[in-house]
């Protein structure tokens, strides 16, 4: 992390703070994206077999192929479920996390010292507003954008 | 007619008198908030900055906390409480929100959903702590220390002049906006609490005279913006000198640690005559 030697450093890290919190968006629509078809092929693959095993149990029971295919249906399902959950979700969970913490420390640093350096800068009325409302924009800790 | 500001002074040494002469605690018909769910009555926002202690302020009131407990941690959101004003037979209802000092969507939340608009709190309880501000992070802490050492020493007169004007730059944010009617539109008193006194109670004369406007050509920011708020508004104001609980207190890492100047009693001392004085700008208010 950069040190804040001045204003034009601060505007900077600013800029860049509010890159990540596009890029922390983005990453939590993908995530919502993610979400639903894991949550459905887990579904999937516990439904399969619990209505297999009902239909087993009350009657004669699905034919050779229907179990088979619905059987077959139950492993692919709980394949893409884990293939969702070990190759993009938690990938995107950790990246999530990782420039959540980086945003959080710069934002917070910038909070800090916006008064001083708006003091020692001079900045107008006008540029000291919008920086205000541009932190404004940001969350205190992590957790509000998931 | 006495100044409105020497009627404050004189409230803020009846309390230091109290405190110093082992006065009254909290425990026998104490002023105090106490939790209970019921109708809203009167909405108080707790502001301040970061740091100056309005969440352990809030606990204290409602004695959520003692004296002596742990350390605190930074607030990340909201706090909205529903709760009792007792001062012996009398109760009043209050529904207290503390804003987040940070500049955050949460504040800008809590800003719009309590003070913004046709949202009005009939009190504000102004938080500050004559510089003694916590900072949170190690980064932000490296950076204070690192901008002061740009500037020439860093100790812990410089460190608590970096909050001072902190404090005083967020001061003058709320106090435009109640003067401008952007914020508050229906606010009848606002009450700085001087918190953390007891890290600097040898030094309390210092602290008031920081805060209470006095001679015009010695006043400080801070004081000169309470003065405006005097001269443009009809708000009833009040400046009293408070502590929570005992705590130990840094200003930065590697600079000598303050701890508290009193006892448990004398903090119970100053929690009544915050919790009367709240008490009474609430009744007040009430029976206008």
């Amino acid at each position: 992390m950069g040190a804040i030697d001045g204003g034009a450093a601060f505007l900077r890290m600013l800029t860049a703070a509010e890159r990540r919190l596009a890029v922390l968006r983005a990453l939590t629509a993908r995530r919502r994206r993610v979400r639903r078809p894991r949550i459905a092929s887990a579904a999937l693959a516990v439904l399969i077999p619990a209505v297999l095993a009902l239909a087993a149990a009350t009657g004669d029971g699905p034919g050779g192929v229907l179990l088979a295919v619905g059987l077959s249906i139950a492993v692919l399902s709980l394949a893409a479920c884990a293939a969702l959950l070990l190759l993009v979700e938690r990938p995107l969970n950790r990246r999530f996390a990782v420039e959540e913490h980086a945003m959080i420390e710069e934002v917070n640093r910038m909070r800090e010292l916006f008064t001083h350096v708006a003091e020692r800068d001079r900045w107008e009325e006008r540029l000291k507003g919008s920086v205000r409302e541009r932190l404004s924009r940001f969350p205190v800790e992590g957790g509000s954008l998931r | 007619m006495p100044d409105v500001w020497e009627n404050t002074r004189s409230r803020w040494e009846s309390v230091r008198h109290a405190v110093d002469g082992g006065g009254p605690g909290a425990a026998v018909g104490a002023a105090t908030l106490h939790g209970r769910l019921g109708l809203s009555v009167n909405p108080i926002a707790v502001t301040g900055e970061a740091g100056a202690g309005k969440s352990v302020l809030y606990d204290a009131l409602t004695q959520a906390i003692r004296t002596g407990d742990g350390d605190s941690s930074r607030s990340p959101d909201i706090e909205k409480h529903a709760t009792v004003l007792r001062s012996g037979s009398r109760r009043t209802r209050a529904a207290v929100t503390v804003i987040p000092g940070q500049l955050s969507t949460q504040r800008e939340r809590a800003l719009h959903d309590t003070m913004r608009g046709a949202a009005s709190p009939q009190g504000i309880v102004h938080v500050v702590c004559w510089g003694h501000n916590r900072i949170w992070q190690r980064g932000a802490q490296r950076d204070v220390h690192d901008a002061l050492a740009a500037d020439g020493v860093v100790d812990q007169e410089a460190v608590r002049d970096w909050h001072l004007r902190k404090e005083a730059a967020d001061f003058r944010l709320l106090v435009d906006a109640i003067i401008d009617g952007q914020l508050a539109t229906r606010l009848r008193w606002l009450v700085v609490v001087v918190s953390k006194t007891d890290l600097f109670w040898d030094r309390l004369d210092e602290a008031r005279d920081h805060y209470i406007p006095g001679p015009p050509r010695r006043e400080s920011p801070f004081a000169a913006l309470l003065r405006d708020l005097e001269n443009e508004t009809s708000l009833r104001l009040s400046v009293l000198p408070m502590a929570s609980r005992l705590i130990r207190h840094q200003f930065l890492p590697g600079l000598p640690a303050g701890t508290s100047q009193l006892d448990d009693t004398q903090i119970g001392a100053l929690r009544t005559h915050l919790g009367q004085e709240l008490q009474t700008l609430i009744t007040q208010r009430n029976e206008d």
